[in-house]
Formats: structure tokens, sequence, C-alpha cells
């Protein structure tokens, strides 16, 4: 009896062994789609071989623009023939975020089949790894440049980009965003400024799209770069038409999407808010449910209003495809791109231990709001862009200590 | 003023509608004696299979069996590992954590490589003809009669599992089970199968509280444990304050939901308390903060199972 039950549970413990090992073993079937591992991806270019010109580089020296960077990619090859350059990416999330970090891959992927780089991407890295992860990635030789996406790593990059530089090695960081100062040579940033123009137009469109005079805006934490946004927004609502009230609400939070739910669900019921911009990461997406969800009240009329969202980072019309109005976007590729070149073709000096002032922001799309826009307002928010390009438009970028207590 | 304090008390049931459902079926375990740590990551597999079930079927009821049918799965894991094998049943659940939240992220991000999956969430009854009579209640009547389907199942079976639990012999069984399975097993009752059920009670029903937060009120899914949010944590908690028993978890899970509804909605006023909601991390921990005083309040008579995490092998 006991050695049938003995032979019983080594036959239990193997299949739950042989199970456990299967499951793992899917994790690693399909490359880079664990959290945590990394992915590696080289773009094979059938035309290396033809490059016998300097590659271009798209500025001498600080980038700083008043206006939206538009990038025009074309296929370019590294400058020196046959010299394989090859970058880390660290994000804190993944492409599902369809957010910072899907555009930070989007870029990734975009240096790899254009410049021919070698890039690996190391996803979901915890607050625990992120020192290091980056510290292994800088001591490893293998790459020409780390790069670090979210503003959890900042404070961990820089520290690490100097103990790299002080014990002589050759590999360069760039850090998105940031706002750390005394940088050593080895380092670029994207200074969180890289949304503002964006906003303001967003501002300008929710201004002349809302039925209620009622706007809002949702936030994760209050951030120096989400104050910069929150600002600029309000300034676009108030150069369109100063009536309109901005509501502010700072959920606390990153990532409890309910929560984002319910406090939409509250800005729409109780503050008649049609029009919701949103810059919370996993707690926005409640916004969009609640959006479909629910209608504001006109309080002039009394009568139903639909409500809009105004999404972030990425064009994330998909994610409610009949109430995403449009979305602010992050060209990150304008950013990587000019530092990837600056590495190519020896300039590195002219960009190190800066934080670059780029304005990466831009309207998404209108999609199935093309239609619902009239041609009028989507003629006078291009207008205003243009006017932004031009620099006639001066976006201001004030940061506040904390969030405004009511709506403005 | 009126408006928020209708508003809080409307979000407050299916607030606590996924933390119910999840905390009855863990009564049930615990009362047989398993302990199982693992709800968040049920919840969270059962999340995100229920919405792609829906989301691909377009059939809400084989979302909500598909989530069931994901905690079972992970139950079955559970109970092989703590009943039939003896493992330790924290680490164990702790290990059900990170698999189903594991393998939920794994999916989603291998889905979301060709397509989105987002669903219209469970839409409200509309009571016929007393419908608009009943919502006009002032506070409880949208709170009670503008709900969807699954808070009323959420609450029909906290009674119906409490009464089993109470009334039945089974329900005897399960609690013998639990509190000295030595004289269960001499009475002739099979000690580890009732456990294995139970367990597999407990994942069902916390694979359908998951359910309940995609398909049941959210519509869509998000990687890194932003869905569920720490609800199965919670679940756990209120197995405690509830004393074991379905009933008392249906006050539990309402205190939760209605300290959490208080957060959000205050968070969402953006200003009309403008001390508190300048802190929306003071009001986070509002729902936390209730669930403290209320067991601090009830603590007496706080005893549980006492064969709780104990392993029970036949001598």
């Amino acid at each position: 009896m006991k050695l049938k039950k003995g032979v019983s549970t080594v036959i239990t413990v193997g299949v739950v062994v042989v199970a456990v090992i299967i499951v793992a073993a899917a994790f690693y079937l399909v490359p880079g789609l664990a959290p945590g591992s990394t992915t590696t991806s080289t773009a094979t270019s059938t035309a290396t071989s033809t490059s016998t010109g300097t590659v271009t580089v798209t500025s001498t020296g600080t980038v700083t623009s008043t206006g939206t960077v538009t990038t025009t990619v074309t296929s370019q090859t590294s400058s020196t023939a046959h010299q394989q350059y090859s970058m880390a990416v660290v994000l804190g999330g993944d492409e599902t975020d369809l957010g910072f970090n899907y555009v930070a891959i989007q870029a990734a992927n975009l240096i790899a089949q254009v410049y021919g780089w070698n890039v690996s991407i190391s996803r979901d890295v915890t607050y625990a790894q992120q020192g290091s992860l980056i510290t292994s990635l800088a001591q490893s030789g293998k790459y020409n440049l780390v790069w670090v996406v979210g503003n959890q790593f900042i404070g961990t990059t820089e520290p690490i980009a100097n103990q790299s530089y002080k014990a002589g090695l050759k590999t360069y960081f760039a850090q998105t965003p940031s706002y750390y100062q005394s940088l050593t040579p080895n380092i670029v940033l994207l200074d969180q400024s890289f949304q503002v123009t964006g906003y303001y137009e967003a501002g300008v469109l929710a201004a002349k799209m809302t039925q209620t005079g009622s706007v809002g805006f949702i936030i994760g934490q209050w951030y120096p770069s989400q104050s910069m946004e929150f600002y600029a927004f309000v300034a676009g609502v108030n150069a369109t038409n100063p009536s309109v009230k901005v509501y502010c609400t700072v959920a606390g939070t990153w990532s409890d999407a309910t929560l984002g739910l319910q406090i939409a669900k509250t800005m729409i019921l109780n503050d008649h808010t049609d029009i919701i911009a949103q810059v919370a990461d996993a707690t926005g997406r409640g916004a969009f449910t609640a959006a479909q969800l629910y209608n504001a009240t006109n309080p002039t009329t009394g009568q139903p209003v639909p409500v809009s969202v105004i999404g972030t980072v990425a064009d994330q019309a998909t994610l409610a495809p009949n109430n995403v109005m449009t979305s602010v976007l992050m060209n990150t590729t304008a950013f990587i791109s000019d530092v990837v070149q600056h590495i190519q073709a020896g300039t590195w000096s002219q960009i190190g231990g800066q934080d670059l002032f780029m304005q990466l922001g831009s309207l998404a799309p209108y999609h199935n709001y093309a239609t619902v826009i009239p041609a009028s307002v989507q003629t006078y928010v291009s207008n205003v862009v243009a006017q932004i390009n031009a620099g006639t438009i001066k976006v201001q970028q004030e940061v506040t200590q904390n969030p405004p207590s009511g709506p403005i | 003023m009126v408006d928020l304090l209708t508003s809080i008390l409307q979000a407050s049931l299916p607030l606590s509608m996924p933390i119910l459902f999840a905390a009855v079926g863990e009564v049930y375990a615990e009362r047989a004696g398993v302990l199982n740590m693992g709800v968040e990551g049920v919840m969270t597999l059962a999340a995100f299979v229920s919405l792609w079930t829906t989301f691909v079927t377009g059939s809400y009821v084989l979302g909500l069996l598909a989530g069931i049918l994901a905690g079972v799965a992970l139950g079955l894991l559970h109970s092989f590992a703590c009943v039939k094998i003896g493992v330790n049943q924290l680490i164990v659940g702790l290990l059900i954590y990170t698999m189903g939240g594991g393998i939920a992220d794994f999916a989603y991000l291998h889905v979301t490589a060709t397509t989105l999956p987002i669903v219209k969430p469970i839409p409200n009854i509309d009571i016929p003809y007393v419908g608009s009579y009943l919502t006009s209640i002032p506070y409880v009547g949208p709170m009670i009669f503008q709900q969807n389907l699954l808070v009323y199942l959420s609450f029909a079976v906290a009674i119906a599992m409490g009464l089993i639990l109470y009334k039945t012999t089974w329900g005897l069984k399960i609690r013998s089970v639990g509190e000295n399975p030595e004289a269960a097993d001499a009475a002739g009752i099979n000690v580890n199968l009732t456990r294995h059920l139970c367990v597999l009670i407990g994942a069902a029903l916390a694979g359908l509280g998951g359910a309940a937060i995609t398909i049941g009120y959210l519509g869509l899914y998000n990687t890194g444990d932003t869905i569920v949010a720490g609800r199965g944590w919670i679940a756990i908690v209120v197995v405690i304050f509830a004393r074991w028993s379905p009933f008392r978890a249906m006050l539990g899970a309402w205190i939760f939901g209605f300290g959490y509804s208080v957060a959000a909605t205050l968070i969402g006023t953006g200003g009309g308390l403008s001390v508190l909601t300048g802190n929306p991390y003071f009001l986070l921990m509002l729902p936390y903060i209730f669930a403290l005083v209320v067991i601090l309040i009830f603590h007496r008579g706080t005893k549980p199972p006492s064969s709780l995490t104990v392993p029970y092998k036949r001598r």
C-alpha cells in the first residue's frame, strides 16, 4: 500500500514538473514575449555595401524647436562600411500600453530597419531590476547606446551614466524623458516638455468642440511634465474660448483602470465634461470606457451630449473608435533618430551631456471624427499648428507644485 | 451634494461585485481548510480569458463561462499541489498569483499583435414598467435598481452559498472538514475530495469575479495587474472580516466597494472638497482604512477554521 502510494506520488509530482516545464518553455518559444526578457532584431539591409557618403545629420547643435519636429526617415546605412551598431532599449512596460512603451518600441524597430542597428529590447523592467539591468547593459560592452524610456528611470540612468563615464566605458546613454542636472558627456536627455505644443493644440480643438462648456483632464500623478502638458492644454482652451472650464483630476496612480472609469464618470455626470484628455496610462483607460457608457448633459438645454476622449502619446483611437476625437502623439522616432545619427556620424559631442528641448507632440488623425469635426474647426486647428511651427504662437511651459484646486 | 452621494452609492455595488464573488469562493476553500493566496492571479487570468472569449464569440455567457473555467484550471493546480501532494499552501498560492498574471499578460501581448480586444460591458438591467419609478427613489433607487446582472448575481450567489454552507448536509461536511478533518474522516466524509471540490469552487468564483471586472465593468484588459489591481487580496481580507461567512462577506465587500467609490468620486470632483481632493493619495487609502477600522471593531470572535493550511493525510 505504501509502495503504491509512493509510486503514485512520484508520478503525480512528475506530471506537475513536466507541466511547469512546458509552461515555462512556452514563455521562451516566442522570443521577447516573456516579461523582462529581451528581443533582438536586426534589420538586414541589402544596401549596406552601396553607401559611400556620410550620413546626413539633421542637427548640428542643440535641437531647440518651438514648432513640432517632423521626421522624414529615408533608408540610410551605417556611415562606416561593415560597422555594426547596437542599441539596448529599457522599458518599464510593453507595447500593449499603446503609449510610451509602444511608441518607443516602434521607434526602436524603425532604427533597426532603417539604420541597420542591432536592437535589444528589455520589457517590463521593474524598479528593483532597473539599476542592475542598466549597469549590466552598459558594462557588457555590446551596446553603443543604452536608451532608457520612462519617468520611473529618472535618477537611475543618469548616475549609472556617470559611473560608466568615470570607468571609461564607451557606451552612450539616452533617457526619455528627464530633468536631471549635472550630466556627464556620455548621456543625452529628452526634456520633459516634449508634448507641450501637442497639448496646446488639443486644448484648441477641445475648446472648439465642447458642447457643454466643460472639458476634463485626468492625470496619473502630478509631475513637472504633466504640469506643463496640463497648463499648455489650458492655454489652448483659453486662447480659443475663455468661457470653457477645464477640470483637472489627479488620480494618484497610473495603474488602476477601474479608478479611471469612476473618475471619468464623476467628471461627466457632475462636471458635465464632454471632452476628456488623459495622461494616466492604465488609469486613463477607464476614461475610454466611461465615454462609451455615459453621456454628459448640456447645462443650458438639458440635452444629453456624447463624450469624447483625447488619447495620449500614441494614436489610441482603437480603444474607442467612436469616442476618441484625437490623440496627442509623441514623435519618439525623431529624438532617437537624431541620437543615432550623431553616434554614426561621430558627432556625439554636439548633444552629449545635454537636455534636448524637442517639441514632439502633434495631433493624431481624427479617424471617425473626421466627419464630426466641422471643416472650419479642422482648418482653425491647422492654422494654429502652422503658427506654432512658425513661432508665431509660443506655448509656455508652466510648472506648479500642486494641481489647481478647482476648474480653470 | 445629493447627486454626489447617489453617485457614490450607485458605484459601490459594481465595485464590490468582483470582491464578493472572490470572497465567497475563498470562504468555501478556507472553510474546508485550504488557503488560496493566488486569488489575485486567478482573477487576472479569468479577466483576460473572459474578455477575449466575449470579443471573439460576441457572447457574454460564453465569456463568463470561459472565465470560470480559467479559474478552475488554476484551481486544479492549486488543489493538486496543496490537497493531493500537501505542499505549503502559502507558497503555492503565491506561485499561482504570479503564474496567473504572467499567463494573462503573455497571452494579451500575443493577442494584441494583431487585434485589440475591447467589448462593451454588460449593460444595466432595465426593469420593465416600474423601472423608472424604482430608480427615482432618492439615494437607494439608482443603487439598487440600476445595476447590471452580475451585481445581482454576486449577491444571489453569496446568499445561496451561505444557505448551502449553513443549512445543508454538504455545508456541514465542509465545515467539519475544516474544523476537524480526523473526526470528519472517521464519520465517513472524504476529506480530501471535499477540499478538492471547495478549492475548485473557490477558484471558479474567483474566475467569475475576474470576468466581472472586464466584461461586467471595464470592457477592456491591460497588463501589469492594472485591471484586478489588488481586489483579489482584498477578497482574502474580506473573508477574515466576514469570519468565514458568505453572508457577512456581502457586508465586507460592500464596505470596501463603498470606500473605493468614495475615494474615486471625491478624486473625480477635482476640487469640490479641495483639502481632500488635493491629495488623491490620502483618498486612495480610504477603502483600506475603512476595512481596517471595521476589522478592528469586529475582531472579537474571529477564529479561522482549525485546520486551515494544514494538509490532511489519513493515518
